[in-house]
Order: structure tokens, then C-alpha cells, then sequence
């Protein structure tokens, strides 16, 4: 579809410059704090990300509580990483996303064959 | 009690409260800045949501009772502005409540209904100041509730990540916290309560209630004038009346609106822009509530209120 097209030529860093400047300025938060993108993704929010997490390696979603617990300390003093380690950093790397893909078709693929959900959460 | 919720006594009251009642004087000033110094905490604590996106799932609940509640306290506020018995108090009751004969068919009933008469009168003060008094149960009651909901998921962060296993403790770390807070906005509050207790008054409201002269500018309170402001942007009365609604469906509908995995707006450079648009914008329609409503003010309204909306609108577009 062109409108599809057109929406992918937006968001995408290499053909659009606000793109990139959008994704350098994320970069750079994530950075201060030694923190993934997908290490942003909460649980809590959305049962398809405790499923994903669920199934990584445990030593991946260890190392992610591990920046989690030092990028929440940083912000509870108001500081942000030693400059040293923040030049180490991969904020983009990911290890969640192909994973929460792959629930997310599984979750579609359920809901078309018109059996129940895995997980259903509590109201409220 | 030295107040009298009587058309022929209450302004003398309240002037009796203040000038001969042992330390009535502190006790009005308290409960008229109080007033205002509640709604800058309300204020700053729905912005402070609205930037971190503390409505996203699973905080839902949460938020909805949040917005119940504003409504409580703005209905508390609005009907405890009538008691003093100025001319502003009874000019504003009798402009905003007749501002439900907007609806059709029944307005004028609901007006009727809402006045106890066909005028601001005896029924209207006796019944307000009954409510004034018994609403702020119902919003300690909403309040708890808001507690309950809350501690079923926990509160946010600035970083919007929970973890259920990194937790801080209350007595210790945030008492102590929020203890420098309190502390400042007592300060903050003093000043106003002692140095300038009528600065975020009217003067109109020391005049006492006269159905007869109109006051030429009838205006709110300031908590009020942001929401105040949208009323003539839409140069139809009904128009005007019914943009009112949408200002709370909006708020109640964002917990519901898509959202991206990624809440808080520390990681979205985008949304953390056009929050900072929308504060300016309230702002700015804050300016607008207590002008003449005459050009270029209406022209000005009109922007300011289109831009309000549109944050609504583009905030699902940005998730």
C-alpha cells in the first residue's frame, strides 16, 4: 500500500532526517542511564511482554534487571553513567523485540482461530 | 458556627467572621487560598501524570478515579465560591447554572431545578452550602479508592519501568522527601494565607450579592479559567457548553487510547514536546478565561483551544 510505504519512508533514520535526529536524541537518553530500548518495555503493561521475557534466556533477562536496578538508582539520585561507560553502551541492540513479534503472531493466530487467550489480565 | 447560609445574613457573616470571631480572619483566609493551593497540587500532580503517562495499562482504574475525582473538586469548588455571598459569587452561580439551559428540550427544567427558582436566591445558597459540605466526603471516599488502585500496581517512575522487586520504602525514604516538599509549599502557602490573602480573588466578591447591577466582567476563580476560556471559542452557546464534556472525555478516554509499549515521555522526545505545548497552551488559556470576550481574546481562545484538543488527537498517532 502507498500509504504504508510513505508511513515506512517517515519513520525510517536512513531516508528521513528527522528520523534520525529522533533516534540520535533517544540514543542519547538512553545512553545517560545505560539503558536498551527494549529494556523499556514493561511487563506490567502488557502480558504479551511478560510472555516474550518469559521465554528469553535467563542470563539476558538478568543482565536487563541489572541495568534496570542501576538506571533506576541513577534517576533516583539525579545522576546519569560516567562518561567512560555510557561510550560503551548499545541502546539499540536488541533482544526482545523478535521474541514479542513472535507472541504477538502467536496471540493473532489464536484470536483467528477463535480459541482463548493464554493469559487474560484482572480488571481493574 | 458563626457562618449563616441566609441571602440577608450571609455576607455580614462572613464579615463577622473576619473582623470579630477570634482568629475567624485566618481561618477564612486559610480555607479561600486553601482552596487555590489544592488545585495547584491537583494541577501538577494531573500534569505530572499526563508527562510520565502514568494512564497507560495497567493504571487505568487509577487514572478514571482521578478524573471522578477533579470532577468532585471542581463542583466543590465551584459551589463554595456561592456561600460568601458576593456579587460573584452570585453572578458566577447564575451565569455558569444557566448555562444548562444550553441543553435542549430540558434546559430550562435543569436550570430551574439547579437554582431551587427561577433566580439565584435562598434555595440555590442553602442548597450549595449543604453540598459544599457533603461532597468533599464523597471525595475522601473516591480519594481512598484511588489509593486502593493504586497499590494494586504500584506507582510509576520517572523512567516509567516498574519492577516489583525494587521497591523503596515510604517511612524512610519519601517522608522524608516529601517532608522538604511540604515544608516549601507551606511556606508558599503562608505567604498568600498572611502577605497577599486576596491576591488570587476577585474584589467584585466584597461587594455584596445585588440581583439588580450586573458586574461588568464576570470571571471564575483562577483554577477555573483555562476550562472557562473554551465556553466562548465556539461562538454558539450550545456549541460553547458542549466543548465543556469533551475536556473530561478526553481525559477519561486516554488510558484507552493505543499506546506504544514505551510510556514515559522521557524516551519519547516527541510526546515530551507537545506535553510541554499542551502546558503552555493551558496556560495561555488560563490568560484568555479572564479577558473581555472580544477580538483579538476570541481569536486567541479559539487557537488555544483547538490546540488543547489536538494533543488528544495526536496522542494516540504517537502512541
Amino acid at each position: 500500500m502507498a500509504s504504508s510505504k510513505l508511513v515506512k519512508v517517515i519513520i525510517d533514520p536512513k531516508k528521513n532526517w528527522f528520523a534520525a535526529l529522533h533516534k540520535k536524541t533517544i540514543e542519547n537518553r538512553l545512553r545517560k542511564y545505560g539503558l536498551r530500548y527494549d529494556d523499556l518495555y514493561d511487563p506490567m503493561e502488557s502480558l504479551d511482554i511478560k510472555e516474550a521475557l518469559g521465554r528469553l534466556p535467563r542470563e539476558i533477562v538478568d543482565a536487563r534487571n541489572q541495568r534496570l536496578l542501576r538506571a533506576m538508582d541513577l534517576s533516583m539520585k539525579h545522576e546519569y553513567l560516567p562518561k567512560d561507560l555510557q561510550a560503551q553502551q548499545t541502546p539499540f541492540r536488541s533482544y526482545l523485540s523478535d521474541m514479542l513479534a513472535l507472541v504477538e503472531r502467536e496471540k493473532a493466530e489464536r484470536q483467528a482461530l477463535g480459541a482463548l487467550p493464554l493469559q487474560q489480565r484482572t480488571i481493574p | 458556627m458563626h457562618y449563616t447560609p441566609h441571602v440577608d445574613l450571609a455576607f455580614n457573616s462572613v464579615e463577622q467572621i473576619m473582623r470579630d470571631v477570634e482568629g475567624g480572619w485566618l481561618l477564612r483566609y486559610m480555607h479561600a487560598n486553601g482552596a487555590s493551593m489544592f488545585l495547584i497540587v491537583v494541577y501538577l500532580h494531573l500534569f505530572r501524570g499526563l508527562c510520565h503517562a502514568s494512564y497507560n495499562s495497567p493504571r487505568e482504574f487509577i487514572w478514571c478515579i482521578g478524573v471522578v475525582i477533579l470532577l468532585l473538586i471542581i463542583v466543590t469548588a465551584f459551589i463554595g465560591y456561592v456561600p460568601p455571598w458576593g456579587q460573584m459569587s452570585f453572578w458566577g452561580a447564575t451565569v455558569i447554572i444557566s448555562l444548562a439551559s444550553a441543553i435542549p428540550v430540558v434546559g430550562d427544567t435543569i436550570v430551574t431545578w439547579l437554582w431551587g427558582g427561577f433566580s439565584v436566591d435562598y434555595a440555590t445558597l442553602n442548597r450549595f452550602f449543604s453540598l459544599h459540605h457533603l461532597l468533599p466526603f464523597l471525595f475522601v471516599g473516591a480519594s481512598l479508592l484511588h489509593l486502593a488502585a493504586l497499590h494494586q500496581y504500584g506507582s510509576i517512575n520517572p523512567l516509567g519501568y516498574i519492577q516489583r522487586w525494587i521497591k523503596l520504602l515510604l517511612t524512610l525514604i519519601f517522608y522524608v522527601k516529601d517532608l522538604l516538599g511540604w515544608v516549601a509549599f507551606a511556606i508558599f502557602s503562608s505567604i498568600f494565607i498572611f502577605y497577599a490573602p486576596n491576591v488570587l480573588g476577585h474584589p467584585d466578591n466584597y461587594k455584596p450579592a445585588n440581583p439588580i447591577p450586573t458586574t461588568p466582567h464576570i470571571v471564575p476563580e483562577w483554577y477555573f479559567l483555562p476550562i472557562h476560556a473554551i465556553l466562548p471559542s465556539i461562538l454558539d452557546k450550545a456549541g460553547g457548553v458542549a466543548a465543556i464534556a469533551p475536556i473530561f472525555i478526553c481525559l477519561l478516554a486516554l488510558p484507552f487510547f493505543k499506546s506504544m509499549y514505551v510510556r514515559n515521555s522521557s524516551f519519547r522526545p516527541i510526546h515530551q514536546g507537545i506535553f510541554w505545548l499542551l502546558l503552555a497552551d493551558r496556560l495561555l488559556l488560563g490568560w484568555i478565561g479572564c479577558q473581555p470576550v472580544e477580538a483579538p481574546f476570541v481569536t486567541i481562545g479559539q487557537i488555544s483551544s483547538f490546540v488543547f484538543f489536538l494533543f488528544f488527537a495526536i496522542t494516540p498517532i504517537l502512541g
